[in-house]
């Protein structure tokens, strides 16, 4: 996934995990971290992307 | 085939084709539509999930090739819909190309122009959407702009079919784009000496060379099949020695001078009229940055998390849903259901002292929840409003000022990360005393701004006092590890931040949905240790270890902290993770059980120690357990004898 720091403004392509290779604690965890700033942040969820994609597919069908 | 079909095709093939290049959401597809009239053929680009469109353009009755690209916001691609655009390019090296970009954000369709221009490539520019960029009262000066750039420049409405004419004769005068960035001495070095060995293999050598430099994906299939091996190995080397000559991302710096040279263009050709409310957030955003205004824009906005998180979340939203929801009916129900079991076990592990129900889930849903969702609101206002790179932009000139290291502690300020071990561990450290300073550093500064936020709170309910107490010490420790880090990792270059995006409103659905996900992650990560401490609490009492424990740390908390002796439990969640033990010393508070200097002592003890198990496990694996436990054994003597000496300071100046 490509994302855009919200801090440095850096693009990257968030499954390449490269910050994450030298940080010894987030292996596995949910955060996005930039490799230029090394700002950590969420940017999609299981849960409340489910919720979401469920409330934008009822807007596609509502508009057809 | 048709043979002559296909003799055809073959024919309009070798002549140039025109291929629309843009930003996504720009109106491409619409031109695309309105240039190529009715007959379009959409295909997938080999070996990827990519469309693009085929059809035809007519001009003064040339019939000529119209290839529309996927959306693209640079040639260093980072997406497959950006390889495919790229590689489209060097399909077609004769291509015409019309740039067609956003005329409300010119700089972001200039970012992708500029990498036209490396690449060689001849370019109209369309300035589409100009309708509405007229309506936000942006005005573009396109003579002007033509004239710096070199090329054609046209308004256009895509949807309204305007300027579509013009576009088309415009396509005629086609040219290089004049866009000079000046890339500092060692990348320019690399870039030209990349390009000579890519030269005659491929079109585009220099936009190739930036682009390889950039990232991962920079060297085309094409590029890399025509290279021999020792060529392509010598460019690859090239860029791993520049790459560990210079600090920062490679494709950051290459992006940096780039914005920088687009900047003075924009400066000069657009003036980007303001509504007074943006105007408004224009001026906050100038002071923001301002090196002594720029404070009391910070401490206001301390202000609004101290009402909003500390008094409103942690004091309001919390005595509801602990003493009315919690206290008054949800927990007496559940004891009362629990009740009817008759095993005093069973009964006390769900709804006991240290009960799952009466604890652990109450601490994080009646608690922690409340204070850390306000908290998260918070945070997502500053992220998406651009007060964030404003925030690193000024500590980072705090820091340098006085010769520390900004960059370290700023993912302790901003980070929600355990992130600066990051940089640390990126670095090969030789001697022993630098292997020491890095365990030190991850000793203190591993931050998880979440469980700041919560402990900030947490204070925030006891009294204004506490929370500025705390926040000097947390503001000394940041200091302490700029320190350190800079003796650890010298002549950093602070140059980290790409561009300032302008103040804004935030938009309340994307706050919404970005809080949703951070409290998703929290309680994912939060609760499971709850319990897990909880559990931890319960098994020693009913082994009786716990009033042993409680005596053993007696000497600790009674006399050198001045804590009661139930404060060890406290500790003990703590250590499983600090929010939760900050709520464990809120509740003792609440309870009458620690006086106001007690709270601020437990507090800042628990805020500088170990800050999660999880994390400390991980840390084992990574580091190895020798590391791990040298972390600990400077973490907690440490922590203890800063809160000792607040609690002699505190009670010594009799404040309370
Ligand atoms: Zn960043």
């Amino acid at each position: 996934m490509v994302v855009k720091c919200p801090v440095c403004g850096y693009r990257f392509d968030s499954s390449l995990n490269r910050a994450c290779k030298s940080c010894p604690v987030g292996f596995d965890c949910d955060r996005i971290c930039c490799p230029n700033c090394l700002y950590a942040w969420i940017e999609s969820t299981s849960l409340v992307s489910r919720i979401l994609n469920l409330f934008k597919k009822e807007k596609v069908i509502g508009r057809s | 085939m048709n043979r002559i079909f296909a003799e055809e095709k073959d024919r309009l093939i070798n002549t140039a084709p025109v291929i629309l290049v843009g930003n996504p959401n720009v109106g491409k597809s619409a031109l695309f539509g309105v240039l190529s009239g009715r007959y379009v053929e959409v295909s997938n680009y080999p070996g990827t999930t990519v469309d693009y469109a085929a059809g035809w353009i007519r001009i003064k009755g040339e019939k000529l090739r119209l290839f529309d690209s996927p959306g693209a916001d640079s040639l260093s691609p980072v997406s497959e819909d950006e390889i495919v655009t790229r590689d489209l390019l060097i399909l077609y090296p004769d291509s015409k190309i019309i740039c067609v970009v956003d005329s409300k954000n010119l700089k972001r369709g200039l970012v992708l122009l500029s990498q036209l221009a490396e690449f060689g490539r001849k370019v109209v520019l369309a300035l589409n959407m100009a309708d509405e960029a007229k309506i936000s009262g942006v005005n573009i000066d396109t003579e002007k702009l033509s004239k710096i750039l070199g090329i054609p420049v046209v308004s256009t409405v895509a949807t309204q079919r305007r300027g579509i004419e013009r576009l088309k004769e415009a396509l005629q005068h086609a040219a290089i784009p004049i866009i000079p960035v000046d890339y500092t001495g060692e990348i320019s070095n690399a870039v030209d000496k990349i390009e000579n060995r890519l030269r005659g293999i491929c079109h585009g050598a220099r936009g190739i060379s930036l682009s390889f430099l950039s990232g991962d994906n920079g060297l085309p299939a094409k590029a890399v099949n025509l290279l021999s091996d020792p060529d392509l190995n010598r460019i690859r080397q090239i860029k791993t020695r520049l790459e560990s000559a210079i600090a920062e991302p490679l494709g950051f710096l290459i992006a940096k001078r780039r914005n920088d040279s687009i900047k003075s263009i924009i400066d000069r050709t657009v003036d980007s009229g303001k509504t007074v409310g943006q105007r408004a957030f224009q001026i906050i955003g100038q002071l923001s940055l301002h090196p002594l205004y720029g404070i009391p824009v910070l401490i206001s906005i301390l202000i609004g998390i101290y009402y909003f998180v500390g008094v409103f979340g942690a004091q309001t939203l919390v005595g509801i849903l602990e003493e009315n929801l919690f206290g008054g009916i949800i927990n007496p129900f559940f004891e009362r259901i629990f009740g009817l079991i008759p095993i005093p076990f069973i009964r006390d592990l769900f709804v006991g002292e240290y009960g799952i129900l009466t604890m652990a889930i109450t601490y994080a849903l009646a608690l922690i929840l409340p204070i850390v969702t306000t908290f998260f609101i918070i945070f997502g206002i500053l992220e998406d409003s651009g007060y964030l790179p404003r925030l690193a932009f000024m500590v980072d000139r705090i820091f340098k000022k006085i010769g520390l290291n900004g960059r370290a502690v700023l993912p302790m300020i901003l980070g929600l990360g355990c992130d600066t071990m990051a940089v640390l561990t990126t670095r090969i450290l030789y001697s022993r005393k630098e292997k020491m300073l890095v365990t030190l550093l991850l000793a203190l500064a591993v931050p998880c701004s979440a469980q700041l936020g919560v402990t900030l709170g947490i204070l925030a309910s006891i009294s204004l006092s506490a929370v500025l107490i705390w926040l000097a010490v947390i503001i000394a420790v940041i200091f302490l590890v700029g320190y350190l880090a800079s003796k650890v990792i010298p002549g950093r270059s602070s140059e980290f931040i790409l561009e300032i995006p302008p103040m804004r409103l935030p938009k309340i659905e994307n706050i919404a949905v970005k809080t949703l996900m951070r409290l998703e992650w929290y309680l994912k990560e939060a609760v499971p240790l709850f319990i897990l401490g909880t559990l931890v609490l319960f098994v020693l009492d009913k082994l009786n270890i716990l009033i042993l424990a409680k005596k053993m740390f007696a000497p600790v908390a009674t006399g050198m902290l001045g804590l009661p002796e139930k404060s060890a439990e406290a500790f003990i969640m703590g250590f499983l993770r600090r929010d939760y033990g900050a709520a464990g010393f809120k509740n003792m508070f609440d309870n009458g059980l620690l006086d106001p200097v007690g709270a601020i002592v437990a507090m800042v003890t628990i805020t500088l120690f170990v800050p999660c198990i999880a994390n400390f496990f991980i840390i084992i694996k990574e580091r190895g357990l020798k590391t791990a436990l040298l972390m600990v054994s400077f973490i907690i003597p440490f922590a203890i004898s800063v809160g000792a000496i607040m609690n002699l300071v505190l009670r010594g100046l009799g404040l309370w």
